[in-house]
């Protein structure tokens, strides 16, 4: 989707996109406490608060009345007895302050509630019933949004003169055209989430279903809106109070007072600051206040305050020289040493991702990465080519072509990226710029690599499409990534990998989102491009079947490090550590029909919580207790093939 | 063999079973506009009482359709939906609060499964809210069912986030025994977890179908999981049924065309064959879709 | 993509029919009667009932709907009650003045704005905060108030500027200019500090995105990915409030027009409403729907250029 996620800029966060640890945590802080911890949130709320109980409490805090006028005392500045100074008639502004904060203020509540009530009602239903209802509320919304909101407020005010209350009727009414939008757009996409069904499944009537289930998941989205409309409904009251409707003098309101200081400035210019610094403070902390309850909200079911900038950058060399730079060997065209990848937490402290990888990858070869979710193989994947996540950073080494890629500039890398090292990810449809045609997206890196014209361009970007086996190049250089499918998509950031004619390509769960027989036809594409090319090809996977049609060699990955690697032959029947042997044996294709598989027991540990010895013993049938005592290192069990495990000698014993 | 001794003893041996679910010739479209698009056409299958009856095919064949018809989730365009020898097609409001104590459901993504804004407690006990049962059993059934799904007793007072995806599947798991089934449609219930957590889950099904005597239409495109907890299995291809037969036949044994590519396509985790069948493959690269 | 476009200023048309119906009702009810206000005290009873049927008030709320309806399809927007002008030409005079405003305010906002919120997620770091921090702040600060202070401290200590008044384009492009500076300012404040923030939400939201790290990974340039890429991705939502702002700031006119006595449409429907002038207020009403409905349409056009998915036919 090219459109920024309505769920994002409307305060509601994604339920799953950090699954915290295995042991469930403690409950979470309550709502009141997550905004006082935060500074800001904490100076809104008692600001915004003081403000409102100061303003319904000021015939007992003002320090005069609102008419009590002294006419030796005009127009004074701050003084002992004046804390904020006189106005015009000698009347004290603080006091008239407080006492005309609360019509503007009652006012604005009552247009944010008719807002918000309308705005959530209409909002969700036109959200979750769809069809009829949502045209006719979504017509109703534009309707609303076109008129001109002040100029209909003027011609209201002027009926009843008086007061400001009858125009906020209209201008609730008016003002819930925004909140219905909006939250007519989260509910459509909260609509879809899979606890709606299983509600439908146990019989809850669509009514029970928004009240239980939407109205909560929405809170963050609803809060939001109130703030804002609260906001501007404060801005508009005092508008017009400014204007002269709505008041009846002598009685004080911010808007009229903010009028008085206007006319007076040239005697007295301090008059206006108090006046209109009433306004701008109230709805500076209403606005600060409805950004750090968004946040909170969120924060419940992320259970990480949400990084709101998740960049990803280069990360700067972290300092280590690379251990044990031995020269490669002859044909080998990548050297990973110890590379490490550390990411700051949620917390601050710093999170190691990836702990001290170690291969080669030769030409023509295929080395493929295997583990599970959380292992880090997509980030060690991506740090080979200089790229980590939000504020990480790589050490290690990992030389290519005489040069270490660790550390180097960001020129320097882009040398490499795309033009000797090519890339393929996991989800080809979201590789791929939304706004933009795959022959454009060819054309565009051919052109960086090798800055020829436009047209050379376009031609290369159509034989790229042609080596990847698409039928029909024209017409699929000419189409969007939403027009073609996930197949398609995926042999088009192949092209794209190939577009610099690279000596190795990264690919990093390529079929893992393909249907299985697409699935087949990707590998082979890939088989008979390194058949024909030489390319050697570093595989990140999760699928034992891919590893055994693809790889050469095998490197298993278990909580941040390499717990073995071996020949694809020998891995699957000589396994060397209790992880990789565990993990073939929970194949169900191994297995007889309907009996228990062997599972392994307990869940991965964080990173946080790694221990200092083996960090797979807390899960493993045949720890010992020299396991838990220190730090293995990977040993040599024959031939190539290397385990992280001293007991290794056992499995055969076991099978 | 065919998992008999996960095979629940059914009913009578005299009375002659009736199929517990049944959907006869079940024809569902879409409308996108103008066009219109029919997911399934003419669909039939059957699910016995206690039998495991997988539904495979690739995306797009329409088998999570055919799921979300039986559920009352997807209007049905024509034929029927038969639970227990009563029709079901398009049932409404107050039949679908009485089917839901006898067929039940667990989705694919774990993250979407269950609301975020509501603890764990809230969506366990929702089955049993809607069927108005007195908030003290409720508890006590909610405790137990996370007892029975291996999953600490104060998992109630928190939130999803506070979980991994497999235990979250635990959870949807429980939610959907509450109110002790007869037939569970998981669907892709396996597909989003690790090959380590999916093994946990799948013994979990396992033991459950073995304890409660249930039936699961299972919705699956992985063939090996499928051959492993399957009795039958039927094959949909773009809405229509291609295969049937007893899980071995049918994984082992295919007799059409389409059943044979879907298993050659599945990779096998045995380095000589699978290379040897994927360079075969990529010398005679066919034109694609 | 035209037929995308016919069809929303094809639904543009009842609305303004809409909005034009529902102001006649809502003024209807207004129990102060033009005529009175017109002869002021002491007229006769004859006097009153003459100019009554004059104006046409004896007749029905609808009846009266259906002459101005008429009126309209030929073109005229009828006469003020007060100053006998017809409304069309008032209003033609005053068009300039708030078309000025709202133009004016909103390319400078958008300029600001897009500027800064691009420039802090190039240049990382104090300037993100700094945009963070005042973003409520520009909004917060109530404009007519700020109106007030730049004319205190600019236009009459400083006497940089005028502090009100209005020179209309063609006596004098230099002192047109001068005489919109300060309130082109006034009412970009809140819009420069709003779309900034989006701005840089939006883009910030899209280079955290998957395709952004596979075009880096694909070795382009971090120039290359953020303004052919990141900001051709984040332009829909920033083009929206850019559309909201506009719109808002159309409002925002009347306040500003009366801090700088600018003779606009702003100060004459505050005039027509304080007269109850039910012509001019009609007029009035119709060009505010009118420019908020032609700014709708542009956004619409430039959400249907920047989304492919709109701009090709289904």
């Amino acid at each position: 989707m090219s459109a920024i996620s309505p769920l994002q800029t409307s305060g509601l966060e994604g339920p799953g996109s950090v699954p915290a640890g295995a042991t469930a945590s403690a409950k979470p802080p309550s709502l009141l406490l997550r905004v006082l911890r935060r500074p800001i949130g904490a100076a809104a709320l008692i600001v915004f608060v003081g403000i409102i109980v100061a303003c319904a409490a000021a015939p007992l805090l003002a320090p005069d009345g609102p008419y009590a006028s002294s006419l030796l005392a005009e127009l004074q500045g701050p003084s002992v007895h004046h804390l904020l100074g006189t106005d015009e008639l000698g009347r004290d502004i603080l006091s008239r302050l407080l006492y005309g904060g609360r019509p503007t203020l009652l006012a604005a509540a009552e247009a944010t509630a008719i807002a918000i009530f309308l705005g959530t009602i209409l909002g969700v239903v036109s959200g979750y019933r769809r069809g009829l209802t949502d045209r006719v509320v979504s017509l109703w919304a534009d309707l609303l949004l076109t008129m001109p909101v002040l100029v209909v407020l003027i011609v209201v005010v002027s009926v009843y003169p008086s007061s400001l209350y009858p125009a906020m009727l209209p201008l609730g009414l008016m003002l819930s055209a925004a909140p219905i939008r909006v939250l007519r757009s989260v509910t459509l996409a909260v609509r879809e989430d899979l606890y709606i069904d299983a509600a439908r499944v146990n019989g809850l009537t669509h009514l029970q279903i928004m009240i239980r289930h939407v109205l909560p998941r929405i809170r963050g989205p609803i809060v939001v809106q109130a703030t804002l409309v609260g906001a501007v409904s404060v801005l508009m009251a005092s508008g017009l109070a400014f204007l002269g409707f709505g008041v009846q003098v002598p009685a004080p309101s911010w808007g009229s007072m903010v009028a008085e200081a206007a006319s007076e400035y040239q005697q007295q210019s301090w008059f206006l600051v108090p006046t209109g610094g009433a306004i701008a403070l109230t709805v500076l902390s209403l606005g600060l206040l409805g950004d750090v309850l968004r946040d909170a909200v969120a924060e419940q079911w992320t259970g990480v305050a949400p990084r709101r900038r998740p960049r990803v950058k280069s990360a700067g060399n972290a300092g280590s020289i690379a251990a044990g730079s031995a020269e490669a060997a002859p044909g080998v065209t990548l050297s990973v040493r110890d590379l490490r990848v550390t990411a700051p937490a949620a917390n601050g402290t710093d999170l190691v991702l990836v702990d001290g990888i170690s291969f080669d990858l030769s030409a023509g070869r295929t080395l493929a990465i295997v583990g599970e979710s959380g292992c880090g193989k997509s980030v060690t994947a991506r740090a080979i080519l200089g790229v980590a996540p939000a504020g990480g950073r790589i050490s290690g080494s990992a030389r290519f072509d005489g040069r270490e890629l660790v550390g180097a500039s960001e020129s320097q890398l882009r040398a490499v990226r795309g033009r000797r090292i090519g890339f393929i990810g996991q989800d080809p449809l979201t590789a791929l710029d939304p706004t933009q045609t795959t022959g454009s997206a060819l054309a565009e890196v051919v052109r960086a690599y090798s800055g020829c014209r436009a047209a050379a361009a376009r031609g290369r970007a159509l034989e790229l499409l042609a080596r990847v086996r698409l039928e029909n190049p024209e017409r699929i250089a000419g189409l969007y990534p939403h027009q073609i499918s996930g197949g398609m998509a995926q042999r088009v950031t192949i092209a794209r990998a190939l577009a610099g004619d690279p000596e190795i390509i990264v690919a990093d769960e390529p079929t893992t989102a393909l249907d299985v027989t697409v699935q087949a036809d990707i590998l082979a594409l890939l088989v008979s491009l390194q058949l024909s090319s030489g390319i050697a090809i570093l595989l990140i996977t999760h699928d034992w079947g891919v590893v055994a049609g693809m790889a050469d060699e095998v490197l298993v990955m278990y909580a941040g490090q390499a717990v073995e690697r071996t020949a694809a032959e020998r891995i699957f029947d000589h396994p060397q550590h209790p992880y990789t042997d565990l993990l073939l044996r929970a194949n169900p294709q191994r297995a007889p029909a309907g009996s228990a598989l062997p599972s392994i027991r307990g869940t991965v540990p964080e990173p946080a919580d790694w221990p200092v010895g083996c960090r797979f013993a807390g899960r493993c049938p045949l720890a010992q207790d020299d396991c838990q005592a220190a730090p293995i290192p990977m040993l040599a069990v024959e031939g190539g093939h290397e385990s992280r495990c001293i007991h290794a000698d056992q499995l055969q014993a076991v099978r | 063999m065919n998992g008999t001794e996960a095979q629940p003893v059914p009913s009578p041996p005299a009375a002659k079973l009736a199929p517990l679910l049944e959907v006869r010739n079940l024809v569902v479209s879409f409308h996108q506009g103008r066009h219109v698009f029919q997911a399934l056409s003419s669909v039939s299958l059957q699910v016995m009482p206690g039998e495991t009856l997988a539904l495979v095919g690739e995306s797009g064949a329409g088998k999570s359709t055919l799921g979300r018809a039986v559920l009352g989730l997807v209007p049905v365009s024509a034929g029927a939906i038969v639970f227990d020898g009563a029709d079901i097609t398009n049932a409404g409001h107050r039949r679908r609060v009485e089917l839901a104590r006898r067929m039940q459901a667990v989705f694919q993504d774990p993250y979407s499964s269950l609301n975020p804004a509501r603890t764990v407690g809230s969506a366990l006990s929702e089955p049993l809210l809607v069927q108005r049962r007195p908030r003290a059993e409720i508890g006590q059934r909610v405790a137990a069912m996370l007892e029975r799904v291996g999953l600490p007793e104060d998992s109630a007072d928190r939130y999803p986030r506070q979980f991994s995806g497999g235990q979250r599947q635990r959870i949807a798991i429980a939610r959907a025994l509450m109110i002790s089934p007869d037939l569970v449609i998981c669907d892709e219930a396996l597909s989003a977890l690790d090959l380590s957590v999916q093994a946990q889950i799948i013994n979990l099904l396992v033991d459950l179908r073995r304890e409660l005597a249930l039936a699961y239409l299972f919705i699956a495109h992985d063939l090996d999981v499928v051959r492993h907890l399957a009795d039958r299995v039927v094959v949909l291809h773009r809405g229509v049924v291609v295969e049937t037969g007893t899980a071995a036949q049918v994984c082992g044994e295919p007799t059409e065309t389409y059943t044979k590519e879907l298993i050659a396509a599945a990779p096998v985790p045995d380095p000589r064959q699978e290379r040897r069948r994927l360079v075969a493959r990529a010398s005679k690269l066919v034109e694609p879709e | 993509m035209l037929a995308y476009l016919l069809r929303r200023l094809l639904l543009s048309v009842p609305l303004l029919f809409l909005v034009s119906i529902l102001t006649f009702v809502v003024v209807a009810l207004i129990p102060g009667d033009p005529a009175v206000r017109i002869l002021g005290a002491g007229h006769t009873e004859a006097e009153y009932h003459a100019l009554d049927h004059k104006l046409g008030l004896t007749k029905p709320i609808l009846t009266q709907y259906g002459h101005w309806l008429g009126q309209v399809l030929h073109g005229s927007l009828g006469t003020s009650l007060f100053s006998l002008q017809s409304v069309s030409s008032e209003v033609n005079q005053r068009l300039g003045v708030t078309v000025s405003l709202v133009v004016g305010a909103t390319l400078v906002s958008l300029v600001v704005g897009v500027g800064l919120g691009v420039a802090s997620v190039v240049w990382r770091g104090p300037l993100g905060r700094a945009i963070d921090a005042f973003s409520w702040a520009g909004f917060a600060i109530p404009n007519f108030w700020l109106g007030l202070i730049l004319v205190e401290y600019v236009a009459v200590k400083a006497k940089l500027l005028p502090p009100s008044g209005y020179v209309p384009l063609a006596q004098s492009p230099w002192d047109w200019l001068q005489s919109l500076i300060l309130p082109v300012l006034t009412l970009s404040a809140a819009g420069a500090t709003g779309i900034a923030k989006q701005t840089r939400d939006a883009l910030s939201e899209v280079m955290s995105r998957e395709f952004i790290v596979s075009m880096r990974l694909a070795g382009l340039s971090r120039g290359t990915i953020l303004f052919r890429h990141g900001l051709r991705n984040a332009a829909i939502p920033i083009v929206t409030i850019v559309g909201l702002f506009a719109v808002a700031m159309l409002g925002g006119t009347i306040l500003v027009e009366q801090v700088f006595v600018l003779p606009g449409l702003g100060s004459l429907a505050v005039q027509a409403a304080t007269d109850h002038d039910l012509p001019v207020i009609e007029g009035v009403v119709i060009y505010f729907t009118l420019i908020v409905v032609a700014v709708n349409l542009i956004i619409d056009l430039s959400y249907a250029l920047l989304n492919p998915r709109i701009r090709i036919a289904r």
